[in-house]
């Protein structure tokens, strides 16, 4: 059974991952010409919200890992096969919610700074 | 021209972060097949799975992290400069490798928890857990070895 706490953490990261990107949350961004965070839905220049939304899933499958430990004792021998479906079914959705809205977004590029030549 | 957090360093940790995800590719690769051979009942193979996993946990982290240092350069001068004004295409492939890698993560964290200690002929019920993560990480990151490859041949930093 000591899988299933690893497992707990697995589904709660990935659900709060789903979860995050599905729904406008606010999150840390980080926002790198400015070198500072904050904390919004969304920034009106420049960000970066990989750092934020990392450290929320694993605040998320480090509850949940400590939850599912603690319960050990009780938890029966069939919920390692039902997290490790909650895994796989997770896993799939979030990727194909990135796939499907990468696939056809228009990114907004940054303002060219003064001088500035591409190489 | 602002200034980005690592930004004088962003050449050294690119090329060890590639060296680091060649070296996870070719460990998940070996803890794929072993994982394969272990849901086909070769049992005997708990000594290299126990040791694949803690390579591919290793190399991960690292892997990992070097990204997340050298992440601020690339998003500005990279991705903001540079991608999403010529090749948004590219820019689009390069998130969805970022995101489905970090997708990756708890899966390398829970091969590298238990595999480190896995004893097939002793814990029937572990097998299928690790051929998922292992066969699901092997994809991730060979999709992220070679998406890296592609983003890099358009505009590296």
């Amino acid at each position: 059974m000591r899988a299933a706490p690893w497992l707990a953490f697995c589904v709660a990261y990935l659900a709060a991952w789903f979860v995050s990107t599905a729904i406008p949350v606010p999150l840390l961004w980080h926002l790198p010409v400015e070198r500072r965070f904050t904390f919004v839905v969304h920034p009106l220049g420049l960000g970066a919200d990989f750092y934020g939304r990392l450290l929320l899933c694993l605040g998320a499958g480090a509850v949940a890992f400590v939850l599912a430990r603690a319960a050990l004792p009780k938890l029966r021998p069939g919920l390692i096969p039902l997290l490790l479906v909650w895994t796989c079914g997770l896993l799939l959705f979030t990727g194909g919610l990135y796939v499907y809205t990468l696939a056809s977004r228009q990114p907004i590029p940054a303002p060219l700074p003064a001088g500035y030549v591409p190489r | 021209m602002p200034r980005v957090f690592l930004e004088g360093w962003a050449k050294p940790l690119l090329v060890l972060h590639a060296l680091c995800a060649f070296g996870l590719f070719g460990a998940c690769t070996h803890q794929a097949v072993v994982a394969v051979a272990l849901l086909r009942g070769k049992l005997h193979l708990g000594r290299l799975a126990r040791i694949y996993a803690q390579v591919t946990g290793a190399l991960f982290a690292a892997a990992f992290s070097l990204g997340l240092l050298m992440y601020p350069h690339y998003r500005y001068h990279v991705r903001g400069l540079y991608l999403d004004r010529y090749a948004p295409g590219t820019s689009n492939l390069f998130d969805m490798k970022e995101n489905l890698l970090a997708l990756g993560l708890p899966l390398a964290l829970v091969l590298f928890a238990v595999g480190r200690r896995f004893e097939p002929r002793e814990e029937a019920q572990v097998v299928p857990v690790f051929a998922v993560c292992a066969i699901s990480l092997w994809a991730l990151v060979a999709f992220g070895v070679v998406s890296g490859l592609l983003v890099t041949s358009v505009r590296g930093v």
